[in-house]
């Protein structure tokens, strides 16, 4: 599944933040989307997943049959729906449910969620319920039957949640910021599994390079709203303008 | 014996306003201030249809049901997507143009003058009220069934997590509106139809049967009891309505000289008794969590603190009316050198600098 943005902008009260000439994600296992501080980074991921209102502009979401379909106009629940799901940078939970009860609510479709099923209170689906079990045996909660505690046990719910609900592409907004250096190493390999089983793709922003130089197979480079670069990690590290512009040299 | 009946048939009406409003604010975190509004659509379209036009019970909630629909959808699409405090203000005023209506629209429903009269459905003759009674039981059971199966089904945790992060859920795949749009139409009808149901109840309607009151009783009573727990509402409508309104306002034995200011002194403790839980039980008497073996244990534990509390702040009322420890408004005295009795700083630590 491919996403692809052309001609996207995004103002705020006059004051753009976004111009995208060209841009496609997707179909290059996990991508990075690096650039300083304030370059539009999280904008673009809302522009994406519509969370946002573009300005003007036209995303598209080719699948794998290359069929493209316009998401201008489309509600963000839709988005999600299509298998577009985005990872967030801030601490996001559901205070009131429990680790478990979190990742089955995500994961249940729709149709398995309405009004119907006060009447007749199905049993929990055995393969999802198998699926929560082995991801909560393989990261570290302090109490995997009760809630999410710390920042760190939310930000790894928030990862999980999204992983749970299938996504075909899944963009992820830092995962590293508020985790712990060997948890984010362990979803990185979660991750990695899933890309490489042919599950999903995915999009990283990071600021972490390392982490970017370590597990992505293709770079986008953005600063002040437009993407001045892309290639191959080393493409990118060689590049003179992401020089100057991020890692000031 | 009969006005007992009438008390506790309008117990069950509140139990189920409450039950409503624990679906709208408790699980779906829509804090519908109008409940007075709805249940009053419900109960004078019914009493126009069966006083002014004369129809039978069974057609007469049909249309009410109908009617309920349309206003309760109208409000739905009009408030959800507001933010909670444009809702709470929102719902606030559609019930005060559903009272301002009430008044003005005289050609339907007589204006001041009043409504009536509303005959029982299914009269049997000495046993109407009871049978009636019986019929109300039904009702408020069922809705109390649906909502502990709400709690325990799939739609149960997609509300709770709507209540807690819209966009998060949003985000995962979920349809909010649709599914908010669902159950707050869903709950604002139960409201209008008990509305529909008290109006045999009262047999006459006033305007001032529409008063923010009924509104701010039901809140009181489900944030006393609870309003995320499926419980709470009914152990908040029993501690507020079924102590004062029933107990002490028919039981008690009050002189007549007093009898006057019950209903004022109402008003005043359940307010006091809403500033006491949410200072030490910000949750209401149930927690969220608290599972259902422990329902009676809680109560029993919060009761006897009320109990503690109330002889703990009469007992100090009284010393302080007998013997006043402090003169409010006198100069605080501060005496530095012999560290003797000092009233303004019991701990004393000023008085050694």
């Amino acid at each position: 599944m491919k996403l692809v943005a052309s001609n996207l902008t995004k103002s705020y009260v006059g004051h753009p933040v976004l111009n995208i000439e060209n841009a496609s994600f997707g179909g290059r296992g996990i991508e990075g989307l690096i650039g300083p501080n304030g370059a539009g980074k999280t904008t673009l991921l809302g522009c994406l997943t519509r969370r946002i209102a573009a300005t003007t502009g036209q995303i598209s979401l080719v699948n794998d049959e290359e069929v493209a379909t316009s998401l201008m106009g489309v509600q963000s629940y839709d988005v999600a729906r299509m298998g577009l799901i985005k990872t967030n940078q801030r601490i996001q939970n559901f205070e009131s449910l429990t680790i478990r009860d979190s990742l089955r609510m995500a994961a249940t479709p729709p149709h398995q969620q309405g009004w119907r099923s006060v009447l007749t209170l199905p049993v929990p689906d055995e393969a999802l319920e198998a699926e929560i079990n082995v991801l909560l045996e393989r990261f570290p909660f302090s109490d995997p039957n009760g809630y999410a505690m710390s920042g760190g046990e939310k930000k790894l719910l928030d990862i999980l949640r999204c992983i749970v609900v299938k996504p075909k592409m899944l963009l992820m907004d830092e995962p590293t910021a508020g985790l712990p250096d060997e948890i984010t190493q362990d979803v990185m390999k979660l991750v990695r599994e899933k890309v490489d089983a042919g599950e999903m793709t995915v999009v990283i922003i990071e600021h972490d390079l390392d982490l970017i130089w370590a597990n992505c197979s293709y770079v986008h480079f953005l600063s002040e709203g437009s993407i001045l670069f892309e290639g191959e990690p080393d493409a990118v590290k060689k590049n003179r303008v992401v020089a100057e512009k991020y890692m000031g040299v | 014996m009969a006005y007992l009946i009438f008390s506790l048939s309008l117990l069950l009406i509140y139990v189920g306003l409450a039950l409503a409003l624990h679906i709208q604010f408790g699980m779906l975190g829509v804090a519908n201030f109008g409940v007075v509004g709805f249940w009053g659509v419900g109960m004078y379209t019914m009493g126009i249809f069966q006083a002014q036009l004369d129809m039978s019970f069974v057609d007469a909630l049909f249309l009410v049901l109908i009617i309920s629909l349309a206003v309760s959808w109208l409000m739905g699409w009009l408030v959800l997507r507001l933010d909670p405090q444009a809702t709470l203000c929102a719902t606030i005023a559609f019930a005060a143009i559903v009272a301002l209506l009430i008044v003005t629209e005289k050609w339907a429903t007589l204006g001041v003058v009043g409504l009536g009269t509303i005959r029982y459905p299914f009269r049997i003759g000495d046993g109407t009220e009871y049978l009636y009674f019986g019929f109300l039981v039904a009702i408020v059971v069922g809705l109390q069934v649906l909502v502990l199966r709400l709690h325990k089904s799939p739609t149960g945790k997609l509300l709770q997590a709507i209540r807690d992060n819209e966009e998060l859920c949003a985000s995962l795949g979920k349809n909010t509106f649709q599914v908010k749009m669902f159950w707050f139409v869903l709950a604002s009808v139960v409201m209008c139809l008990l509305g529909a149901l008290s109006a045999p109840l009262n047999q006459f309607l006033t305007p001032n049967m529409i008063v923010p009151s009924v509104t701010f009783a039901v809140w009181i009573a489900l944030v006393l009891g609870g309003k995320e727990h499926s419980l709470g509402a009914v152990i908040g409508v029993f501690v507020t309505f079924g102590i004062f309104d029933i107990l002490i306002e028919t039981y008690a034995p009050v002189s007549p000289e007093f009898a006057v200011v019950v209903p004022n002194m109402k008003l005043f403790l359940y307010g006091l008794l809403l500033m006491a839980v949410l200072i030490y039980r910000p949750t209401g008497l149930l927690a969220p969590t608290t599972p259902p073996e422990h329902v009676w244990g809680e109560i029993q534990k919060a009761s006897k603190a009320a109990v503690g509390g109330v002889a703990a702040f009469s007992k100090e009322a009284r010393d302080r009316i007998v013997q006043p420890k402090t003169a409010p408004f006198a100069e605080p005295k501060v005496q530095t050198e012999d560290g003797s009795q000092n009233d303004s700083d019991p701990t004393g630590q000023e008085s050694k600098s």
